[in-house]
């Protein structure tokens, strides 16, 4: 049981440092045409809230926050909110306020209501 | 909140709710009225309060072991509507509304039928089985999805994420269940059209 518990956090920590040593090796705006596209971009040239976040993170492994920022300014929010998001869960303190708030229904509204009105600002404003 | 006046031992109190009620005592000869009532009923024709008789001795027995004063102390000062009756039962407290009813001088008077209906059953007590653990709402696997390959999809695993815990909340711990998995095979369609979808976008220039 406790070898099950440290299954899925070994398997997304192995596979995250794989990502990091590709996005830092290779730069996703030189293009190279094997990266991942975003689809809806593709299909209808607006940029989804997820759109740059390859570049961000190649800058970001270069040390580079101005420039992960301008590919997608919310990388840093995105990253710190999942992250916590996947420990808070994976503890599974059900007493705990931080459970409570994560699994509270209002958070999943609030967070696509983020995302999709960070889609919105960044149609418009065009970052 | 049912508000209830009660007589017993030559004292009228009230307005009372269940709970004052139950800390107060309640007697098996004492009477009962509340609004909705035609006339003062034997404490044993009320259902609400007939259910405090035994519970109300057993507390009171525990609780006169535990801390005596406060069973004593408490019951004065919280109730200062506490206005004894005459002796002819006539008298009628200065709050009291004028359609409360006088006391009746038989003890035993025959439950109105019209009562019987008014009144809703007292209710159960919340069911004493531990709730089942809340099941995974895929909130984060369906923002990861929604975020790295195809929006639409991703919106809809995140609706049923919260579907999840709104039911789970409410109560409805099937449905909880069954929108956890309903969530998770979104999660896994948006992320498995998303490496499918990926071939056939260079199809489309922008």
């Amino acid at each position: 049981m406790a070898q099950r518990r440290w299954l899925l956090p070994t398997i997304v920590a192995v596979v995250a440092v794989v990502l990091a040593v590709i996005y830092y090796h290779f730069d996703p705006s030189q293009g190279g045409g094997w990266f991942p596209q975003c689809g809806m971009y593709r299909l209808t040239g607006l940029r989804c809230p997820g759109c740059g976040l390859q570049r961000a993170a190649h800058a970001l492994l270069h040390g580079d926050v101005a420039g992960a920022l301008r590919y997608n300014a919310m990388l840093p929010v995105i990253g710190v909110a999942l992250a916590l998001y996947a420990v808070i869960v994976w503890r599974d303190k059900r007493d705990s306020l931080s459970w409570r708030v994560a699994n509270h229904p209002a958070t999943s509204i609030v967070a696509l209501v983020l995302m999709l009105g960070w889609m919105i600002v960044r149609n418009i404003l065009g970052c | 909140m049912q508000q209830f006046w009660i007589n017993q031992d030559g004292v009228q109190q009230g307005p009372m709710t269940i709970d004052q009620l139950r800390k107060l005592g309640v007697k098996p000869e004492a009477y009962v009225w509340c609004t909705g009532m035609p006339d003062w009923l034997p404490v044993a024709q009320v259902p609400e309060v007939a259910a405090l008789i035994e519970s109300t001795k057993y507390e009171v027995q525990s609780t006169k072991e535990q801390e005596p004063p406060v069973d004593h102390a408490v019951a004065p000062a919280s109730q200062p509507n506490t206005t004894p009756l005459g002796g002819d039962g006539g008298g009628s407290a200065p709050e009291m509304s004028t359609s409360m009813p006088e006391l009746p001088q038989q003890p035993d008077v025959p439950m109105p039928q019209q009562y019987a209906t008014q009144q809703p059953m007292p209710q159960q007590p919340m069911q004493q089985q531990p709730a089942p653990k809340m099941p995974p709402t895929n909130l984060g696997w369906a923002i990861g999805s929604m975020l790295l390959c195809c929006i639409p999809l991703g919106i809809v695993a995140i609706i049923y994420s919260n579907k999840v815990s709104t039911s789970y909340y409410n109560g409805d711990y099937e449905a909880a269940e069954r929108y956890s998995e309903t969530s998770a095979w979104w999660c896994i369609a948006t992320i498995v059209l998303g490496i499918i979808s990926q071939p056939f976008l260079s199809l489309f220039a922008v």
